[in-house]
């Protein structure tokens, strides 16, 4: 499930099947009536959309920038912990 | 609902536009950009080990590159290119408000003044952020008010624009060949090196846009918290520079982003936390900033009336169009309607390069850099596409001027562009077993060819169209002929006496006593022109008479007034006649009132 929502098949797959499904006759209405429903709201769309992208952009900020290094203990720590724990 | 909200935002903008029209506020702003520019100066001080550091690595030789690039670039400007106004009526209004910024503390446009000071209550509110007039204030404060002074300024700001590009690209690339071609590239832009001879804020804008990535690479790189503190007032500063840059906000929120030195290793935690510091601090630093912004964005910038300053329409109209100057399409257009030529040049083959950069990116997998440039393309071109007055044809070509921001980015592509199919082409004929001398001669002649093709059009556009005079200049023409007829004539009149005119910041920067036009017959200033003024008149019939240039009531219309109110006669007087213009201009002296069509009260007081 999670890979047919992947971001790479989204672009490579969704976005261009939704514009060949504007294209055939019989889904016309559907899609005028959606692009309607984006005019008249579109202050709102606008401002959810804004909110989206500063979502999406604090969670590639954290993804791709902070890349932490818990400290490892050393083999000569580790046996010394052993020893303790003996 | 929507409705509501819309009053609602709508009564706090002109709330907060209100703010701006008073003096209060408009002393507050000059102490904001002592404060940023003091922050910038002190902080890079402070950090200047740090980036020091942060920049260690680039060879001394590059360094000499850098120099004699700028010294090329200084050299065939001052030499051929002679220095213009290229926004009327802008440029001047920002060398009035150095002066009004110097004598009266107050960041406003003055248009009613005697020759030492603005009348108190008169300063209002312009549309741009005044951090380029503070730096046009900081020389004038010693050497005086000049428009020669805002020339060199301009200069100087493209040379640091150049300089800071390197830095940049070094930082984000780690490659100091590309990052000195990328500063080669963007100081041989045609249009960039028009730019620089002029006051625009363009320039600066694009300095103050570089210093910030410079900066602001510079901290992802040592993390060091003063160079941060630095970036924020770059940033800061870079957004009181002109309102369209905020942007540029993208282009630095994608660097951030994309940044390779990222908040890694054992001390990751640390730094992130110094870093949501430096976001708190910067929200504090930048807000004045934004809510100018804010204030400007609730005055019509001149869209056409009923229609919106952005939307997805112009950016459906102008795309083409605006997609087609990266491709030299507009280097050399002819309007039938004024029986001339204007230029909106860009070299061909930088795009070409810029073009092959992309690609070559992508194809060495560096994908960081590959979406900091491109987007930063897309960012700039996206934004000013959606603005009504964003194609590139808008204004005769005086609006391309708003891609500047995108020069730099085209630049670095180029640069890498051209890197890549320069080792391309010089491993295939190492690869050929040619002996190493050899090698050597063919690598110095392919380099030799290759900068001639690269920059052979910016050559060529810069001979023919660049260092054209100021006079052959299509854009403005009827008013740089109107600035220069002034320019000629003011010392005929008094300092002590008042011109009525449209362009009072002009009369302002010299020196002689002005009022708007429109506000002469007006009951709430009449009083105190006639009181001040002594009754010494003239009148500055100029080339506002023919265009309307505000409204309503429009400029035309206002100058008839003025012309039915008072007799007078002319002292100085010139004709254009080019351009499809056929115009008089003359500067009048008023002996009194007219008897008939008299505004009454302007009657009792004479």
């Amino acid at each position: 499930m999670s890979r047919i929502f992947s971001f790479k098949n989204n672009v490579l797959y969704l976005l261009p099947s939704m514009f060949l499904l504007a294209t055939i006759p019989s889904a016309q209405p559907h899609v005028a009536s959606i692009t309607s429903f984006f005019w008249k709201n579109q202050t709102y769309i606008l401002y959810a959309a804004t909110a989206a992208v500063i979502l999406l952009y604090i969670y590639l900020f954290f993804k791709l920038q902070y890349k932490p290094t818990k400290l490892r203990a050393t083999s000569v720590q580790k046996k010394a912990s052993k020893k303790i724990s003996k | 609902m929507a409705l509501a909200m819309t009053l609602f935002i709508l009564g706090i903008g002109a709330q907060v536009l209100s703010l701006f029209q008073h003096e209060p506020f408009q002393a507050a702003y000059f102490y904001y950009y002592i404060f940023i520019f003091l922050g910038l100066v002190i902080a890079s001080m402070l950090g200047y080990k740090e980036i020091k550091k942060a920049l260690h690595g680039i060879g001394k030789s590059y360094y000499i590159y850098l120099a004699i690039t700028i010294v090329l670039f200084v050299f065939l400007e001052v030499a051929f290119v002679t220095p213009t106004h290229l926004l009327y009526n802008d440029e001047y209004i920002y060398v009035s408000i150095a002066k009004m910024l110097i004598t009266e503390h107050l960041a406003a446009v003055c248009s009613f003044s005697n020759a030492t000071m603005c009348v108190p209550g008169t300063a209002g509110f312009i549309h741009q952020p005044l951090g380029w007039p503070f730096i046009i204030a900081i020389p004038s404060s010693i050497f005086g008010v000049s428009f020669s002074l805002a020339y060199a300024l301009e200069l100087i700001f493209s040379v640091l624009a150049i300089v800071f590009l390197f830095y940049t690209v070094y930082l984000l690339l780690m490659d100091q060949r590309v990052a000195i071609l990328a500063s080669a590239i963007l100081a041989f832009t045609p249009l960039f090196m028009r730019y620089s001879m002029s006051s625009i804020l363009d320039i600066p804008a694009v300095t103050f846009l570089l210093l910030s990535t410079f900066l602001l690479a510079a901290y992802m790189r040592r993390k060091s918290m003063v160079v941060g503190a630095a970036a924020v007032f770059a940033i800061a500063y870079m957004l009181s520079i002109k309102v369209d840059m905020i942007s540029a906000l993208a282009i630095i929120l994608l660097i951030l982003l994309l940044d390779s030195d990222k908040f890694e290793g054992v001390d990751a935690k640390k730094h992130l936390k110094r870093f949501f510091i430096l976001v708190a601090i910067a929200v504090i630093v930048i807000f004045p900033a934004l809510l100018y912004v804010y204030a400007a964005s609730q005055m019509s910038f001149g869209a056409p009336q009923g229609q919106p300053n952005f939307s997805f329409s112009y950016l459906k109209n102008d795309s083409l169009e605006n997609l087609l100057f990266w491709f030299g399409a507009y280097n050399k257009v002819y309007t039938q309607q004024f029986n001339s030529y204007y230029y909106s040049e860009f070299p061909i083959t930088y795009t070409i390069f810029a073009i092959m950069g992309a690609v070559a990116l992508l194809r060495y997998k560096k994908y960081r850099p590959f979406f900091i440039f491109t987007l930063w393309f897309l960012a700039i071109f996206l934004f000013y596409t959606s603005y009504y007055a964003g194609g590139v044809n808008y204004g005769a070509g005086d609006d391309v001027r708003y891609f500047s921001s995108a020069f730099p980015t085209i630049a670095v592509l180029a640069a890498y562009g051209f890197a890549s199919i320069f080792d391309y082409i010089k491993i295939k004929a190492k690869s050929k077993g040619k002996k190493n001398q050899k090698v050597l001669k063919t690598n110095y002649i392919l380099l030799i060819i290759m900068l001639s093709i690269l920059f052979g059009e910016a050559v060529w556009l810069f001979a023919t169209v660049v260092a054209v005079p100021p006079l052959h200049i299509y854009p403005f023409a009827a008013e740089r002929y109107d600035e220069n007829f002034i320019m000629q004539n003011y010392q005929q009149i008094p300092s002590n006496c008042f011109v009525l005119t449209f362009k009072p910041p002009l009369w302002y920067i010299l020196d002689r006593s002005n009022i708007y036009a429109g506000w002469a017959y007006s009951s709430s200033y009449e009083y105190e022109l006639l009181n001040m003024s002594n009754r010494c008149l003239y009148f500055d019939y100029g080339i506002s008479c023919y265009i309307n240039s505000t409204g309503p009531p429009n400029t035309e219309q206002q100058c008839n007034q003025v012309m039915n109110t008072f007799n007078m006669y002319p002292i100085a007087s010139t004709h254009l006649d080019n351009y499809s213009w056929n115009v008089s201009l003359f500067l009048y002296k008023i002996t009194g009132l007219k008897n008939s069509s008299v505004n009454s009260s302007m009657n009792s007081s004479a």
